[in-house]
């Protein structure tokens, strides 16, 4: 039997929408994550007000 | 199968309001929640962080590096330093996003979404496992 070479195919990286498909999110959701959803919209306002005020992109990295 | 996306902390506030949809499956770094927290100076914003963190903390969904980590993701910044893979200074800023990729190598279902796809295609030349999509292709 012939070796093998070392090299491995890439697995595929999905898209965002293909992992919705595979994860599709529930109708109904957890206590947890709707607090999430919720802080989430909120702190999101004001995110966008932040980065009107201060300019976007933020240097977050350096 | 990779199938947990980790998003880098530019991506993160890039495509913030898309994020949600992917919580319930990715992963997210402690390094994120560093330079997001460090830098957040608006208190509902890091009520957001703190919700964030204590979400993924009960999943036991957060990635950190390990001292081992650090060690070998110092070296393979080294590497590219030495055989002059790019500039001194591109490789200053790419110290947190090694780690990242670093966390990404060794958990193996996990993929980096990007918005700085170049650097991470860097650091790809020194760990080849390495999986990363823009975030421009994800989000498409």
């Amino acid at each position: 039997m012939s070796k093998k070479n070392g090299n491995k195919p890439e697995e595929k990286i999905p898209t965002g929408k293909e992992l919705l498909k595979m994860f599709p999110t529930p109708k109904k959701l957890t206590p947890a994550e709707k607090r999430l959803k919720e802080s989430f919209e909120k702190a999101m306002d004001a995110l966008d007000r932040r980065i009107k005020e201060h300019g976007y992109p933020p240097d977050f990295r350096h | 199968m990779v199938i947990r996306p980790i998003f880098d902390t530019s991506t993160v506030i890039k495509y913030r309001s898309r994020l949600k949809p992917y919580f319930r499956v990715a992963y997210f770094p402690s390094l994120v929640f560093f330079e997001l927290v460090s830098t957040s100076i608006n208190q509902d914003e890091l009520k957001l962080y703190s919700d964030w963190h204590r979400y993924f903390k009960k999943d036991n969904r957060i990635l950190s590096p390990t001292e081992n980590d650090i060690w070998e993701t110092a070296k393979a910044i080294r590497r590219l330093y030495i055989n002059k893979i790019a500039p001194q200074t591109k490789l200053l800023t790419l110290r947190t996003d090694a780690l990242i990729a670093r966390l990404s190598v060794k958990q193996k279902d996990s993929f980096i979404v990007t918005d700085d796809i170049d650097d991470f295609l860097i650091i790809k030349r020194e760990m080849k496992d390495l999986r990363v999509i823009s975030a421009d292709e994800f989000f498409a």
